[in-house]
């Protein structure tokens, strides 16, 4: 490990954190969104970059009866496309990242839905800082109030165009309405970590 | 509902006239539905109801895109994103 290099765990902040997912219809746009959004992230920072030259490991789980348009019967209709039942969550594992300019990183990384695995290839925007800030939910915590640490906060945000018939789901019909296979996914996920990584000088 | 009724009474006065007006009827039908003009009134109207469809999609979803009435979670979620945009412009 190179001089200057600190090893991060952080946790996903569900309250800063956000998945909007974007599809065209026969009648304009349906979004469907949620802040219930998991995961973790292992790597190595190297003067508050991400070395991509240390292994890391990224993932994020999204519950699929948190995404909600705000209209009952869309929800419904998506819930049961995704067989929420069968398989409660979405998740993606990065794969590879790859530095293409200050806190810009070309990505791979596996994503699942409705059980089915695609391997997606996208560009994340990572803005680290150290701040306070809100650390994650406890279970089981006695105070519903946030507790407030100094530590490491990553923000890591991006866009991906997802063809939904690669994951093997049926197009989603309401009455007559109609609805594009290509589907725009945008995401916000806030992670944070107390300062308790490794420095080795 | 009277010219319904009329429409019913000749009709059914110009099918008594004999099979040959009904050909007649039938293929004035057949030519009116294959021509042009029929084809451009379809068109026309499935245009009509798209915009009427349009229209009504950008009424729900607002000035700013958010669709209005939208619960507190895709508020939150609508935030949360653009504040992204708006850091990486």
């Amino acid at each position: 490990m190179a001089l200057g290099t600190r090893t991060a765990n952080l946790a996903v902040v569900s309250a800063e954190s956000a998945v909007l997912i974007e599809a065209r219809s026969s009648v304009g746009l349906i979004s469907f969104g949620t802040t219930a959004v998991r995961g973790e992230f292992r790597g190595a920072l190297v003067n508050g970059e991400i070395d991509v030259n240390e292994p890391s490991h990224a993932s994020l789980v999204v519950p699929v009866t948190s995404l909600t348009s705000g209209n009952a019967l869309y929800d419904a209709e998506l819930h049961d496309r995704l067989n929420a039942q069968r398989y409660p969550e979405i998740t993606a594992e990065l794969r590879t990242a790859d530095a293409v300019g200050p806190g810009r990183f070309s990505v791979s990384g596996d994503l699942t839905i409705h059980g089915t695995t695609r391997r997606q290839i996208g560009t994340l925007a990572i803005a680290i800082s150290k701040t306070a800030a809100a650390s994650p939910e406890q279970p089981g915590a006695r105070t519903a109030a946030p507790v407030v640490v100094t530590g490491l906060v990553v923000v890591v945000s991006g866009t991906l165009i997802v063809d939904i018939r690669d994951f093997d789901i049926e197009l989603p019909g309401v009455l007559m309405l109609q609805i594009y296979p290509d589907v725009t996914v945008s995401f916000r996920v806030t992670a944070i970590s107390a300062d308790t990584g490794r420095t080795d000088n | 509902m009277e010219a319904l009724l009329a429409f019913y009474f000749g009709w059914s006065m110009g099918a008594r006239s004999g099979a040959h007006g009904m050909e007649e009827l039938n293929a004035a039908l057949v030519s009116l539905r294959e021509s042009d003009e029929f084809a451009g009134l379809v068109v026309a109207l499935r245009s009509h109801a798209a915009s009427i469809m349009r229209e009504v999609a950008e009424r729900v979803e607002g000035a700013d895109g958010a669709p209005m009435g939208m619960p507190d979670v895709l508020a939150r979620v609508y935030e949360l994103i653009r504040t992204t945009t708006t850091d990486s412009a």
